[in-house]
């Protein structure tokens, strides 16, 4: 992988070894750049780095890859940033910026960069390249089934290709605006043209729900919001997916910190809402210009705004939609 | 990664949306003709509903006879890791092509990507990923590769992450919203396509590299504009690929007026 770091003026430490970064506060500096030197010598990753980091270390944040995300600890008044979302442990998924800094931090210099070594700094700010998906090898040895799908070969298949998804259509009351697309009665525009529907007589009736946005995945996937979803490491297993009230949405990841069934996104009327399945971590939601984070009472449906971020474990999506503000 | 059933690797060539292609060995199983073959890995793990639900869309696929599609020739799963593999064509895409190609062979080959997105359509099938990493160069002018199959591994997805996040720029805003993928959403990916071949540019500016969520709400936010320029008739199909989805030609329509372009 490759990393661009840039150190950030200021009082303290900065310290990089390959991919393993840190900043530290001068107090008990020692400690912990030996910490770094100790794990990057072992030839060891992030998860490694940040086990070892002790509960009661001064102010310091510390950050390295691990397969299929970024291993971050946080201690005192240190800030993680990854992707430009304030974090106190890791995440899953591609990372593009990691930015680390104490109290006092001031902005990079762009023509500077810290290739390793340990120097005077308050924070770093540093930037992974766009990241290829990685392919699990499997095991040659295991058996393998093959379907050959040559004309001729292959079962021919049913001449309806297209496979139907699950669904929840539900009819819900709406407006149409003048270029007769259907749309919530609350809206001011229209979600489909952006049309004025301030003059229209808003006489509502009932129709087929149109999507309602989509849902944004933090590893870039985006899912349409025309169905309930249950999302966890094992969604299939859940009784709505079975019965094809909702889609499975699976989120694996090593210690990604999801449960089998985590979370449930359902679809009321106009509005997106979550509720947490009983997990193990819980659910907290972010809402869009809203300080902080909220942790959701399990069971207890929640309304997301658009522009909403739920995080679940180490894995987060957002809620995206054309009436985002 | 060596290989998978019983492919043998011979290299990698690339990563896809969702998948890296290698070139292999032709299995002896294999009844085709050709020494090599390209492989492609599926990231998503496989299941077995998933693996019953892309071998039957693969086999659909294979069975739309058209000389501008690459055929998938086997799909199989080892170890919960799912394949399939294909003709392999040293040309290139035009996203990465072996050669540099000039714009009418670049024309040539968007024309027959049309035919062949013509074909799938008239048997039913929405291609969902047509981009310029998946219209494959050949000295006769172009085939049409690599169905998206992201919606058999993750049901309700429209964009999959990880990799090409350019292929946000070939998506019919529709669908980025929640609408459902259809010809016509098809074809305005074959008019940015065009206009990307044509003009070197996009219809949104330069999106924001790997950073899917700026990407899309550059998309979404961002009214389309078709490059000044364009010649006249290319920029007058461009804007028919774009037209409310009931008004929009269909694919073979496409085909036919860039052919009448480029001649």
């Amino acid at each position: 992988m490759t990393i661009t770091v840039r150190p950030v003026p200021g009082a303290g430490l900065v310290m990089r070894s390959g991919d393993l970064l840190a900043v530290c506060a001068e107090a008990g500096a020692d400690a912990v750049i030996a910490l770094v030197r100790r794990v990057a010598a072992a030839g060891g990753d992030g998860a490694d780095l940040v086990g070892a980091l002790p509960a009661d270390a001064p102010d310091c944040a510390l950050a390295g890859p691990v397969a299929g995300g970024m291993a971050v600890a946080v201690r005192g008044a240190a800030v993680a940033e990854v992707d430009g979302w304030p974090v106190a442990g890791g995440v899953h998924g591609p990372v593009r910026t990691v930015h680390l800094r104490l109290t006092g931090a001031g902005t990079p210099d762009p023509r500077t960069s810290l290739d390793g070594g340990v120097i005077a700094g308050a924070g770093l700010v540093a930037e992974f390249a766009a990241r290829q998906p990685i392919v699990r090898a499997p095991d040659r040895g295991a058996p393998f089934e093959a379907v050959i799908l040559l004309p001729g070969f292959a079962a021919q298949p049913a001449p309806v290709a297209v496979v139907p998804e699950a669904g929840n259509h539900a009819m819900v009351e709406g407006v149409v605006c003048r270029n007769n697309h259907f749309n919530d009665p609350l809206l001011p525009y229209c979600q489909i043209c952006g049309i004025s529907m301030a003059q229209l007589t808003k006489v509502t009736r009932l129709g087929p729900r149109p999507s309602l946005g989509v849902l944004l995945l933090d590893d870039g996937s985006t899912l349409r919001l025309d169905s309930d979803y249950v999302a966890g490491r094992e969604p299939d297993q859940h009784a709505d997916v079975a019965a094809g009230r909702a889609r499975p949405l699976r989120l694996a990841g090593p210690v990604s910190g999801v449960s089998r069934q985590h979370l449930r996104v359902g679809l009321v009327g106009w509005q997106v809402e979550v509720a947490d399945l009983g997990s193990a971590n819980g659910t907290h939601v972010q809402l869009p210009r809203a300080g902080g984070t909220r942790r959701l009472t399990p069971g207890e449906p929640f309304v997301l705004r658009p522009g909403s971020r739920v995080e679940l474990g180490r894995r987060w999506f957002q809620y995206e939609s054309h009436r985002n503000p | 990664m060596q290989g998978i059933a019983d492919y043998d690797f011979v290299r990698p060539l690339g990563s896809g949306n969702h998948g890296q292609f290698f070139l292999a060995k032709r299995p002896r199983r294999l009844p085709v003709d050709a020494e090599f073959v390209a492989v492609k890995v599926l990231v998503a793990e496989s299941t077995e509903t998933a693996f019953r639900r892309a071998t039957r869309e693969l086999a659909a696929f294979a069975a739309v006879a058209s000389p501008y599609l690459v055929s998938p020739f086997d799909a199989g799963q080892q170890d919960g890791v799912f394949y399939y593999s294909m003709g392999y064509e040293p040309g290139g895409s035009l996203a990465r092509p072996a050669e540099p190609v000039p714009v009418e062979r670049a024309l040539r080959a968007v024309a027959d990507a049309a035919r062949a997105a013509g074909a799938l359509h008239g048997a039913g099938i929405v291609h969902r990923d047509i981009k310029p990493g998946n219209v494959l160069v050949n000295a006769a002018g172009g085939r049409l590769s690599d169905l998206g199959l992201a919606q058999v591994f993750t049901e309700g997805v429209t964009v999959t992450g990880m990799g090409d996040l350019d292929a946000i720029e070939y998506v019919d805003p529709e669908l980025l919203v929640g609408g459902r993928p259809g010809p016509a959403t098809d074809v305005w990916s074959l008019g940015v396509l065009l206009h990307r071949m044509v003009a070197g540019s996009g219809l949104y500016g330069e999106l924001p590299e790997a950073d899917g969520l700026l990407a899309l709400r550059r998309v979404l936010s961002t009214p389309p504009r078709v490059s000044a320029a364009l010649p006249g008739p290319v920029a007058e199909l461009v804007r028919d690929c774009l037209g409310p989805p009931d008004r929009r030609p269909d694919a073979a329509t496409v085909a036919g007026r860039i052919d009448a372009v480029a001649s």
